[in-house]
């Protein structure tokens, strides 16, 4: 972004967003991976909350899955390192 | 926004995910990106495959492995 400021958003959908919840789609889904359709509805069972806009999101995600955090943020400073070891400009701060 | 920027108190970003939209976003005075989505990533066109790896994840019990090839998509946004 020639030297601009860039914020970016972690992981933020619940996780439930991601996977989806019709049969045809599931079974689809459970061959690809490779694991049973009862596991994988059980799993997505498992991810299922009541309100998820105000539930298991965001950095409270982020805080029971630390590998996405580390995964994202990793990332972000690798691609950096990209640009500053390119010599572009930036603007870098936290 | 060249018409505003004599007079403007208010800078604009854009919201932008990928290169084509980070270009098209400073073609028109974007002063920055003033929100990423990262989960964008995993909607839309091209998203297959990083969608799959991380489906791969959240139904597994096993950690990270195949995660690392997942972030490097982030990696090319970042570059424009």
């Amino acid at each position: 972004m020639q030297g601009h400021p860039v914020t970016i958003r972690l992981l933020d959908p619940p996780l439930h967003e991601f996977v989806p919840h019709d049969t045809e789609k599931l079974k689809e889904l459970s061959k690809e991976l490779g694991i049973s359709l009862g596991l994988l509805r059980r799993r997505v069972l498992a991810l299922h909350e009541n309100n998820p806009m105000l539930g298991h999101r965001g950095v409270r995600l982020g805080i029971s899955y630390p590998e996405i955090t580390e995964m994202q943020v990793r990332a972000i400073f690798e691609a950096a390192a990209e640009l500053i070891n390119a010599g572009k400009k930036h603007c870098l701060r936290s | 926004m060249k018409l505003v920027d004599k007079t403007k108190t208010l800078g604009v970003r854009t919201n932008a995910e990928t290169p084509h939209d980070a270009a098209q976003g400073l073609k028109f005075g974007a002063e920055g990106i003033g929100l990423f989505r990262t989960e964008h990533m995993f909607y839309g066109s091209g998203s297959e495959q990083p969608l799959f790896l991380l489906r791969k994840m959240i139904v597994s019990k096993t950690e990270k492995s195949e995660n690392p090839l997942l972030m490097s998509y982030l990696n090319l946004s970042k570059r424009y």
